[in-house]
């Protein structure tokens, strides 16, 4: 694609505008329509490093400052502003605190405190501009704030099967191991693959016949999967270890 | 953890006993002339053994290491000796027989091997008691390495090599006393190690070593105690040759340490030898969320739930952006019912969920009852305000 | 489990001062004063360090400061007065031997930000 091409109508797009502002400021010369101006024009750098830095000096957000609500040496507070990034686990979880320690008390307090006032306004000064925090989050977001669920294979326990099921299944798979598969078995008694491999093992025989099935396919592997296969064997190795 | 009363042992581990442990191969004369220890015998009775034994005629063979008497000369142990500031009480003298490593001098009356020895006990102990009251949760595993990374050879190197101690080129007795007398290749004979050496050792690596017949049998980090230290297995000769030279340099060196701290208690008592492993080695800086390597973290955090009697843990996609694209980016959060658990970033949906599990459970092992945490022996101090117990996990999750 | 080598933090100190003197070059005088003067009183308040004084015959004198990270650093201190030479040693006892490098941050630390790494998806965001 050639670049050109996309930025000439750009410009033609923006120097319409600037005549606009141009008249609009020489009609009417008010402060608000030549502040719209300026977003089309701005520059973010300057002639020097100094001047630069100096303009794009920002005030603190107000969730920095204390509140001006009260005059000034009105009381103690404490500032909470949550940072944006992901939370360490050097900070324990609240429902991993043990009952005796005193964070554990002050979480419930801090929650207690919190809906009580919430159906009201809210007074709580610092905390209220970001309620970010994990303890209120998961306090406010106790009627379906949390974030949607994801899909994925979970273990449902249903001890459905008792010895006679058990027996039938090793009945089975004894009889004719290459008809009655783990996974048909599991189909069949509504149990996990693990559960029957676990509970009715096969014959020696059928299981060295499906390892040698396994190894001749693994032979006409080409180099490419070999090595993906590896690959990815390592990488779960690392993603255990912390290391991605 | 042992049981360990290092102090009944430490009047007998230091006291020479004259003609004790001296190889047979000694002379006699040998015998006469270095017949005493640091700690039993005073300087002047060993000027006047000294002078005796100049006059018989026969020269001595040279000894291994420098003679201890030469120890209020050298320049670098008075160094030393004033850059660790230890007390008045420590004579020049033990330090420079913490400087003696039994592959320098085999002879038990003169290297530091039993200094070394309660040092470690008084290292280990201390090390101990600050990590399993800093984070009682902490699995046996991951509690094994960390005191290897604080109370290991490899740091107990780093700290003697930050204390500014420097090897001999060759142990001799005309070598400096200030500097560390050992030599690689030395077949170790003196076990610094406490353990039983297992009967089932013989079966190999098919022989599974549990974790809590570790606790028992195994020495302080959790290491097999072997008859005879062999390393094989390694890719080439001389890589094994080097890797064992290295382990052999940071026994060496981590001795040193374990030994001054072993003079500092027998001289100056329990409180001084505390404070010094407290500045010297638990102020070292470790991360102990570095040290897991999880297996199943899906299957065991589930099994915390049901343990703990929480709500099962259930995943769920917090933010994500980039699903169509090549590098897409997921954070999943944990959650139990209505607490979140931790969170996990990730290239893929599996991954994340993976990785939340994984900070889910090293908040729940990482547990910590504060940075000021009081530990057992802060009991032993005059005046010590009545003992609350620390948090004691049931254990871990199986 | 994997063993985590500990942070090594380089915490450099003087271990040893070597004092190289001459009898007979006139660059030396200096050296030779202090040497008589003002080192036993300074060696005696610095009892950390080694202090090896030793000739070097038809050269100017040096003194070599020899650190605990393995590096020296040598001064040359030819034709200097005895005040000089103690101004040049109290350099080197207080030197940490690493190379002189420019420090542009306030702080450095080995420990991990508190507020983590920022990360956009986290937090409420900031309306500029």
């Amino acid at each position: 694609m050639d670049l050109r091409s996309l930025l000439r109508p750009a410009s033609q797009l923006v120097a319409p505008l600037r005549h606009l502002a141009a008249a609009a400021i020489s009609s009417s010369p008010s402060p608000s329509s030549a502040l719209l101006v300026v977003p089309l024009i701005s520059t973010r750098g300057h002639k020097t490093t100094a001047r630069t830095k100096r303009s794009l000096k920002m005030a603190p957000h107000d969730s920095f400052l204390p509140s001006r609500s009260a005059a000034f040496p009105a009381a103690d507070q404490i500032i909470y502003n949550p940072p944006a990034s992901e939370a360490s686990p050097e900070h324990t979880p609240f429902i991993f605190l043990p009952r005796n320690d005193p964070r554990r008390l002050a979480i419930l307090r801090l929650r207690n405190n919190n809906t009580f006032s919430d159906p009201s306004s809210q007074p709580s000064s610092s905390s209220s501009s970001s309620p970010s925090s994990t303890e209120a989050a998961a306090a406010a977001a106790g009627d379906g704030e949390l974030p949607p669920e994801m899909r994925y294979k979970r273990r449902q326990p249903k001890y459905n099967l008792t010895k006679e099921h058990i027996d039938e299944m090793r009945r089975l798979r004894a009889e004719d191991p290459l008809t009655w598969s783990v996974q048909r078995l599991a189909r069949k008694f509504e149990c996990s693959t693990v559960f029957v491999q676990m509970a009715a093992p096969a014959p020696e025989e059928h299981l060295r016949w499906l390892r040698a099935k396994m190894e001749r396919k693994k032979e006409r592997w080409g180099p490419i999967r070999t090595a993906a296969r590896e690959d990815r064997k390592r990488r779960a190795e690392m993603l255990y270890r912390g290391e991605l | 953890m042992k049981r360990i009363r290092p102090s009944r042992w430490s009047g007998q581990l230091l006291q020479a006993r004259r003609g004790a442990g001296i190889p047979a191969a000694r002379t006699p004369l040998c015998l006469a002339v270095r017949c005493q220890s640091t700690s039993s015998v005073p300087a002047s009775d060993s000027s006047t053994l000294d002078s005796s034994s100049s006059a018989s005629p026969p020269p001595a063979p040279p000894l291994p290491a420098p003679s201890f008497d030469r120890a209020p000369q050298s320049a670098k142990l008075a160094a030393l000796h004033a850059r660790l500031s230890l007390s008045k009480k420590i004579p020049l003298q033990t330090l420079a027989r913490a400087l003696v490593t039994p592959s320098a001098d085999a002879n038990p009356n003169f290297n530091n091997a039993n200094l070394a020895y309660l040092g470690s006990t008084i290292i280990n102990f201390h090390v101990y008691e600050y990590l399993v009251c800093k984070w009682p949760r902490l699995p046996m595993a991951i509690l094994y390495e960390a005191l290897r990374a604080y109370a290991g050879d490899e740091s107990l190197q780093q700290i003697a090599r930050r204390w500014g101690v420097e090897a001999a080129a060759a142990p001799g007795e005309e070598v400096d006393p200030g500097l560390l007398q050992w030599k690689a290749g030395e077949s170790n004979v003196v076990n610094t190690r406490w353990g039983y050496i297992r009967s089932e050792a013989a079966k190999g690596k098919a022989w599974r070593r549990g974790l809590s017949s570790r606790v028992v049998l195994d020495s302080d980090f959790g290491d097999q105690v072997s008859s005879s230290s062999s390393s094989s297995s390694s890719s080439s000769a001389s890589e094994s040759e080097r890797l064992e030279y290295n382990t052999l340099q940071s026994e060496a060196f981590g001795s040193v340490v374990q030994a001054v701290i072993g003079a500092i208690y027998t001289h100056c008592g329990r409180d001084e030898a505390k404070a010094f492993v407290k500045s010297h080695i638990l102020s070292r800086e470790l991360d102990p969320s570095r040290l897991f390597q999880f297996k199943l973290p899906t299957r065991e955090l589930a099994m915390l739930c049901a343990r703990e009697g929480f709500e099962p843990p259930v995943a769920r996609l917090e933010s994500e952006t980039g699903r169509l694209s090549r590098t897409p980016v997921y954070v999943v959060g944990i959650y139990s019912g209505k607490e979140k658990l931790g969170e996990g970033t990730g290239a893929s949906l599996d991954v994340a969920r993976r990785k939340a599990c994984m900070t889910s459970l090293k908040a729940w092992y990482l547990y910590s009852p504060g940075n000021k945490v009081r530990v057992p022996s802060d009991m032993m101090e005059p005046g010590a305000k009545p003992w609350t117990a620390p948090h004691i996990d049931i254990g871990e999750i199986i | 489990m994997t063993v985590k080598a500990l942070r090594a933090i380089a915490d450099g100190k003087c271990k040893k001062l070597d004092l190289h003197y001459c009898d007979w070059a006139g660059s030396s005088k200096g050296m030779n004063g202090f040497i008589k003067s003002l080192l036993p009183k300074f060696a005696a308040a610095n009892p950390q360090i080694e202090f090896a004084v030793s000739p070097r015959p038809g050269k100017h004198p040096v003194i070599v400061g020899h650190y605990i990270n393995g590096r020296t650093k040598p001064i040359c201190v030819r034709n200097l007065s005895p005040y000089e030479i103690l101004q040049k040693v109290e350099l080197l006892r207080d030197a940490s031997g690493e190379k002189l490098r420019r420090t542009n941050k306030a702080v450095l630390s080995t420990k991990p930000s508190v507020r983590g790494i920022w990360s956009p998806y986290h937090g409420k965001g900031m309306a500029v």
